[in-house]
Parts: C-alpha cells; structure tokens; sequence
C-alpha cells in the first residue's frame, strides 16, 4: 500500500489528490492537511438549501463538492486528513462498504487513545468521547476504487461553522454554535496543542500496523495532473449547484443522534430544538419527544 | 440478513450489480435486489438521472447515500429513461421495504433486446448472492 504523506498542502489539494487516485485506480492513503479554510459538501448536499454563499464569499471562503457521503464541513489547518482509497476488488472491501468503517477509523482512534484521549466508535462513522465527536468520517464508490476519508480534529472555529449553515432564525444559529460546542470535542480541548507533525507520523504508524508495511511515495505528476482537473470539476458552479437532499424545516446534524432542527409548533409557527436520540429539547420548554423527524 | 431470508424472485432477470430487471416488450422496469438494498444499508437519499436521457449498459444512472456512503447506480441495460418512480425520489426508504414492487427505480425503453440474454435467471442469482455473502463470512 502507497502512503503520501505531502504535509499542508492548498484547500482544493486537500480533497482532489484522493479523488485522482480513485479515478485513476491506485490504492494508496493519504496523510495532510489544508492550508486554508474552506466549505465541503457532500455529494448529495443541496447548496442553496446549507450554505449563506454570501458570508462564504464575504471572508473568502472557497466551496468545494466532494464525491463522498456526509454533510457540509468547514475545513482548516487545524484538522490533520487521513484518506485510504481501495480497489473495489480488494478482498478486505466488504459488499456493504459500512461495514470496513470500523477497521478504517482504528488508526485514528488509536492515536486518540494514545493521547489519552477516551475515545470510541460510534456506528457508522463517528468517533466520540464521552458524548462529543472528535472525528468526521465519510465513504464512496469513486470509480473503481472506494474510499473512506475523515480528520482528527486539533481545534474548531464553532462561530465560523455556524455562520456558514444558512438557518432560518437567529435563534437556530445560536443553538447550533452551542450544539457545536456542546458536542464536538477537539484535542486543544482535551490536552492542549499537540505539533501537526506527531499526529500525521501516529496516524502513518497506525495504518502501517492495519495494512503492514507501507510504501512512502511522493505525489507524482500523473496525480498532479489529475488532480488538477478534478479541482475544474468539483468546483464547477454547475457541480456546486447540483440539486441535492431538501428537507422542508430546517435541520444540522452535529453528530450520530443529535440534530439541529426547526419543528412545527402549529398555527404556521416554528421552534428550535436540539434533537437528542429523537428526544427534543427546546431552550425554554421542558423536553419534548420528537415522533417524526429525519435521520440525515 | 442470512442467506436464506433474501428473497430472490423468478419474473425477473439480474444483473451482477445486483439490479433486477424486468421486460415488457420494447421496454423494462429497473430496481435493486433485496440483497441489494441490504447491502447498500438504510437508504437516505437517491438521485436518478432525468427522464429522457440515454444511457449505455453500465453507464451510471443516479447515486444512492446510506450511513455516510455514497455510490453510483450502474444501467444493467443500453436504453433511455421513459419514467423515474417518484415515490422513492420522495421516500427513498421504499427501496429497502419493498424492493421488487413500490420500490423500483426507473422504467427504461430499450435500445435492444439483445442485452435481455446477458443477465442471470433467479437460481442463478441465487448462486451468485450465495458466493458474495460465503466470501464475506
């Protein structure tokens, strides 16, 4: 197996290099991080519905559609990127490609672990401690490769995040910034700051333990190449703007089981809650049980 | 889901991507399999390409999202799309609880016949779904 270990490299490098060696058939993991902050979508995200373009646009902050599952994040120097791309054929692949997550996300949790820092697998993608998440994963069919992508979270801007989301009240934006940093935990949070550079060799030391010994390699021309004209594509205004998921009212998923949402209270009338295993809590009423309420 | 409970139906051909298919002279209706919904897990969200356009075996027709996975759907059959079931677009979960009936995907008019002898009968899917899911015991 291939590592790539290429250090900070730009936003749009940060999702394109795992992208071409799918596309391109090559196995191989990827260790970096970005230079700079940006928005990234999910394949199936709808645009207009997530993102207040103009406040991204307003502090410079590049858009960008990656092929995989999960929500909108916003993306920085302070998340260190690990992305495996496997063929298709290979025999660790499972049919229900869910079900490799759990050996995908041990290399991070280890080096969780290994900093002291209680963390756990949480079905299908989530790392947690306690009840926050520390780690964002996702996964996709890209050409005849799959790959499982996810970060290890040194720090967190929860006031950018939330300004990023288009919500539909003042008072949604203030329960997602608290949601946010009621249930993401970082490791400045935990421990303090730890170098970039100790947690990418942790991470290489720990997929090298998952796959055996691992090929360092540079990023070659061929990747270059085709990384550069998947950044036309994934940052194409007509890919951007793909229609994707709506949903009527108005809901963030922060981690598995908790949601963000605005709910009907009757009479055309809306309400905040912070939904927490279908359990609703509002800010100034007692809980309340949330019957109906989407998943995603 | 064991081996044993997947239902696989006789009236329908399959594909090795695991898409039933089912004539009706100059055209078919496509859908996953039950063991192929199973395996792509609780569906939250597909997308099929718009009614009209044409599609060559193989291409991909639409993309389907389960439990932060993503992935394409690939045409059994050479054809253009004459409909899209609109009760998955509006409830993809259809896939899951009924996937030989309500949950079919897209109703295709067929380029050619030839394609319909390529494709597996139900004992030899059946086959087929037994050595996916040996190989992943």
């Amino acid at each position: 197996m291939d590592l790539y270990m290429p250090g900070t490299v730009s936003w749009w490098e940060s999702q394109c290099y795992y992208h071409a060696l799918a596309y391109l058939g090559r196995e191989g993991i990827i260790i970096c991080r970005p230079a700079e902050r940006y928005v990234c979508l999910g394949l199936h995200d709808d645009l207009e519905q997530e993102i207040d373009r103009n406040f991204c646009h307003e502090h410079g902050l590049p858009l960008l559609r990656r092929e995989t599952g999960g929500g909108v994040v916003l993306l920085d120097s302070n998340q260190i990127f690990y992305q495996v791309v496997l063929s298709r054929e290979n025999p660790i692949v499972p049919a229900r490609r869910t079900d490799l997550f759990g050996r995908m996300l041990m290399p991070a949790l280890r080096v969780y672990n290994s900093l002291g820092i209680e963390a756990r697998l949480v079905p299908p993608a989530d790392i947690k401690a306690g009840s926050r998440k520390c780690s964002g994963n996702a996964a996709g069919d890209i050409g005849q490769c799959v790959v499982y992508i996810g970060n290890l979270l040194l720090d967190f801007d929860h006031e950018i995040m939330s300004s990023v989301l288009k919500v539909p009240t003042p008072s949604f934006r203030a329960m997602l910034k608290k949601a946010l940093r009621d249930h993401i935990l970082t490791i400045a949070d935990s421990i303090g700051t730890v170098k970039s550079q100790y947690l990418e060799s942790s991470l290489a030391r720990e997929f090298s333990a998952l796959f055996g010994d691992l090929n360092r390699r540079e990023i070659d021309a061929e990747l270059k190449d085709t990384a550069l004209s998947l950044r036309d594509r994934l940052t194409s205004e007509e890919w951007l703007c793909m229609p994707g998921h709506r949903s009527g009212l108005r809901s963030v998923k922060i981690a598995e089981g908790i949601h963000v949402k605005e709910i009907e209270t009757g009479k055309m009338q809306t309400a905040t809650v912070l939904v927490r295993e279908r359990v609703g809590e509002a800010a100034d009423t007692n809980p309340v049980e949330v019957t109906e309420y989407a998943v995603r | 889901m064991q081996y044993a409970e997947m239902k696989i139906r006789e009236d329908v051909k399959y594909d090795r991507n695991n898409f039933w298919i089912r004539p009706d002279g100059a055209s078919a209706l496509i859908g996953l399999t039950e063991y192929g919904q199973w395996v792509i897990g609780d569906i939250l969200y597909l997308e099929l390409d718009p009614e009209g356009k044409a599609e060559a075996k193989g291409d991909r027709f639409g993309s389907i999202e389960s439990g932060k996975w993503v992935g394409s759907l690939i045409s059994p059959v050479s054809g253009r799309i004459l409909q899209r079931n609109p009760v998955v677009l509006e409830n993809p979960n259809k896939v899951n609880s009924s996937p030989y009936d309500e949950g079919w995907l897209i109703k295709v008019e067929l380029e050619t016949n030839d394609e319909l002898g390529t494709f597996l009968d139900g004992e030899e899917y059946r086959s087929f779904v037994k050595e996916q899911m040996d190989r992943e015991l």
